[in-house]
């Protein structure tokens, strides 16, 4: 699994942070800033409209709910990721609004690509929400925060390339 | 007796009172459960810092002020570490300390500070305390990451912006009440690992 791309967007959809992450066999090419923000509003976009479609039911059925008190049939989580055979787009919204987008290889783990977006959520809030130079709503420029999103991204990178490296050897020994 | 509109409270009522607040002093004053919300700590410190910045953005007149704040802490703090530390080495003598002590040699202050004020303030002792080489009168606390401005990542316009000129002013306040008279000013030396790493350099006055 390699992680290709992030993408912060806030609440009001606009693009706050945008890295491309070195990773090996990136297909992810250097765009104009202009790009990065309509990638950004698009995909805002795209996640809203998708937020409204679910399965048509009948009334009975769509007063399922659940023993936590949610809809089952509702989409609150809006569009989740989207796959194609050369990457794979994760999004995920927090509870606060803020889009945590992350482009990366096709072969993902899921749930390590939930524990990075956890990770990288805690990361902004400790690091741009504490820095007294940084004004809500405005594209994120923090040294410190660039680094820490570097080394935890590097960190998910080989920690992933080991646990396949690992599978292959099992599978050969099997052989 | 009394009128149901008695301008006097009743007994009861100033029984109820005077327990209230005899318990804050029934209460060991070395209690185990000290901790505070380390976040909340940095939003205010984060505050502060935004405020001033409001007001000037002449870095110097920032540090100045941070080192204020906490200078005036740090006149009051030794008071309570000291009782503190003296009733935590006297607890069977019921906090009537007879062996209660002034640290007065100056290294030996030094020490207290690194170790035990460091230790009360941040949870953790500090990373080292060095004696300058070219001057006697110069004396380095160090830190490799200091807490309250663990996440305050500085900014290329405020670069050279240390907030931890407000831990500086503690330790003025300190040594100062401890009538060793002196400058402290805080600098961030970054090195791989610890972005953050800050030196407190003390300036003694002759």
């Amino acid at each position: 699994m390699q992680i290709y791309s992030l993408y912060l967007i806030s609440r009001s959809g606009s693009l706050l942070y945008q890295r491309d992450i070195d990773s090996v066999g990136s297909p992810i090419t250097e765009q104009n800033s202009n790009d990065y923000l309509v990638i950004a509003s698009n995909l805002h976009g795209m996640h809203a409209i998708a937020s409204k479609f679910k399965p048509n039911l009948s009334t009975k059925e769509e007063n399922n709910f659940n023993k936590s008190g949610i809809n089952m049939n509702s989409n609150k989580t809006g569009l989740r990721c989207i796959k194609t055979d050369t990457f794979n787009i994760f999004l995920h919204q927090t509870v606060t609004g803020l889009k945590i987008i992350l482009i990366t290889s096709s072969d993902t783990i899921e749930s390590e690509i939930s524990s990075l977006q956890n990770e990288i959520y805690r990361l902004y809030s400790d690091y741009v929400m504490k820095s007294p130079f940084y004004n809500l709503e405005m594209p994120i420029r923090i040294k410190w925060f660039d680094e820490v999103i570097i080394n935890t991204t590097k960190k998910y990178n080989i920690r992933v390339n080991i646990n396949t490296n690992n599978t292959n050897k099992i599978s050969t020994s099997a052989k | 007796m009394p009128s149901p509109t008695s301008p006097l409270p009743s007994p009861g009522t100033l029984r109820r009172n005077q327990n209230a607040t005899s318990l804050i002093y029934d209460k060991n004053i070395y209690r185990n459960n000290k901790n505070v919300s380390l976040s909340s700590l940095q939003f205010l410190i984060m505050e502060i810092v935004s405020q001033y910045m409001k007001n000037t953005n002449n870095i110097l007149k920032i540090e100045r002020k941070l080192n204020n704040l906490g200078y005036s802490i740090g006149l009051k703090y030794l008071n309570l570490i000291s009782t503190k530390n003296n009733f935590i080495n006297n607890i069977t003598s019921n906090g009537k300390s007879n062996t209660s002590h002034r640290i007065t040699k100056l290294i030996d202050f030094l020490h207290f500070i690194s170790n035990d004020i460091w230790l009360s303030l941040f949870n953790k002792s500090s990373n080292g305390l060095e004696k300058s080489s070219d001057n006697e009168f110069q004396f380095m606390i160090i830190d490799n990451n200091p807490i309250i401005s663990s996440f305050l990542s500085p900014t290329q316009e405020y670069n050279s912006l240390s907030i931890e000129s407000f831990t500086a002013g503690i330790i003025e306040g300190i040594l100062d009440t401890a009538y060793f008279q002196c400058e402290v000013s805080a600098h961030r030396v970054p090195i791989v690992n610890y972005p953050n790493k800050t030196i407190y350099l003390i300036n003694l006055k002759q």
